[in-house]
């Protein structure tokens, strides 16, 4: 039983080893990570009505094994450089017309050389397990020790370092409120919440620092701030595939760097879209939950997000259902329904009525109100 | 509006910046170490000035959801 609670955690980190794999196999192989995310998406629908309760001893204690899952995340920020480095190797390939050929190391065949469907294919790929991946930048920006450093490491590989600070100073202490950029409000679509909120948590890292340093008597350019800081910690990568690539390079760490961070704002965004708090402590009722059970193991438990809210230093394997609102489905099904925003507001339409119903409070209730008629108002411009 | 013209004047440093780059033949130099680190460098703080433009140029807060 403390065996398969722990592995079964290991989804994405296999995952990512399978997609740096695939890409330096070469091929049609550079396209493996694509297709994991395509074969979750499906698994995840398909065991969208399984839901399970975090599983405790007899005692009451987790079985998980802090240790082993605190060694998976920080070994995740090693792994995730090697999916940069893989993919730069194959921009170096590319951009020095190497030729399309079978080579051998050891007993495993590989394709030196990559063509440029391949290297979208394996592009792709980099961003969507960078994204994924920012499950563990999340997890560990709630560490107070070292785990918070690894984390503003692990999403500098996305060009957010801010987030860390940004997501447990703004985010959690402002959910459900317009002063927190994370929370999407009614009638917002994803594509417009990726921007607003990566560059509004950039905003509170900025201001956050401005004071700061202000208060000091240093100036704004300073090797104390920490918002230039975690831009800075982005150099290597840039380095890296301008090194490795040039134009197509810097093209390509491009598309890395917004897949990643728009999977890491859908996940803001289907975990508070539309929800309201009026001050008052944050309640369990302020957040989506997600916990299907490939949603749960795969995303670590970050589903749980309405217990995770109201204890955010718990440990993700400890996360339980607390009976909050809930949208039945698991992430990757959700995704796929944000992707298209009419179909993603007619279905949580029925979820929101239901919050306001059974969930909220009268003053939360007065604010979705301005919602309903805005959103009314606009339906009929456009019709 | 705001976020328009943030995004213009984003724009405007962006090209600016990546036509410098092209007039010093950085796109046929990009594989020698020093300048790699110079280019990249040179995006990084393109980068980075563009956010804080946008701070400026787009408002307090204009994630805000009532303005």
């Amino acid at each position: 039983m403390k065996f398969f609670i722990n592995a079964r955690y290991l989804i994405v980190p296999v995952s990512s080893l399978i997609t740096i794999f695939g890409i330096f196999l070469g091929s049609t192989y550079a396209w493996t990570g694509v297709i994991l995310f395509g074969f979750y998406t499906i698994i995840d629908t398909l065991t969208k009505d399984i839901h399970l309760k975090a599983e405790v001893d007899n005692d009451g204690n987790s079985y998980g094994i802090k240790i082993f899952q605190y060694l998976v995340m920080y070994v995740m920020l090693p792994v995730f450089i090697a999916i940069q480095i893989f993919l730069a190797w194959r921009l170096y390939q590319y951009t020095s017309g190497a030729t399309l050929q079978n080579l051998s190391l050891g007993l495993i065949e590989y394709q030196n050389g990559i063509s440029g469907l391949n290297l979208v294919g394996a592009i792709i790929s980099s961003g969507l397990w960078a994204g994924l991946g920012i499950i563990y930048g999340h997890e560990l920006s709630h560490n107070k020790k070292e785990g918070f450093f690894v984390s503003r490491l692990i999403m500098a590989l996305s060009g957010a370092s801010h987030f860390t600070y940004a997501h447990v100073y703004n985010h959690h202490l402002d959910l459900g409120h317009e002063d927190d950029p994370a929370t999407a409000p009614r009638g917002r679509n994803v594509y417009l919440h990726t921007w607003l909120s990566h560059a509004g948590q950039s905003k509170f890292s900025f201001d956050m620092e401005a004071k700061k340093l202000k208060n000091q008597g240093k100036s704004f350019v300073n090797k104390d701030n920490r918002w230039l800081l975690g831009y800075l910690y982005s150099l290597p990568s840039i380095f890296l595939f301008v090194w490795s690539g040039g134009v197509i390079g810097l093209l390509a760490l491009a598309t890395v760097w917004i897949l990643s961070n728009f999977l890491l704002e859908a996940l803001n965004f289907m975990g508070h879209y539309g929800l309201i708090r009026k001050d008052g402590a944050v309640e369990h009722r302020h957040s989506w939950d997600n916990d299907s059970v490939f949603t749960s193991w795969f995303f670590i438990e970050i589903g749980r997000q309405c217990d995770h809210h109201v204890r955010g230093e718990t440990y993700f394997w400890e996360l339980d259902d607390v009976g909050g609102p809930n949208y039945g489905i698991g992430y990757f099904s959700l995704f796929v329904l944000t992707l298209y925003p009419p179909l993603f507001r007619k279905f949580v339409q029925k979820h929101l009525d239901n919050w306001d119903k059974n969930y909220a409070t009268e003053e939360e209730r007065s604010i979705a109100s301005k919602f309903n008629i805005d959103t009314s108002s606009l339906a009929s411009i456009a019709s | 509006m705001k976020n328009i013209n943030a995004f213009l004047a984003i724009g405007a440093l962006t090209l600016s910046v990546a036509a410098l780059l092209y007039l010093v033949d950085a796109h046929q130099n990009f594989r020698n170490i020093y300048w790699a680190l110079g280019i990249s460098l040179t995006l990084l703080i393109t980068h980075v000035t563009n956010m804080a433009i946008y701070f400026k140029v787009a408002g307090d807060k204009p994630y805000k959801w009532f303005k």
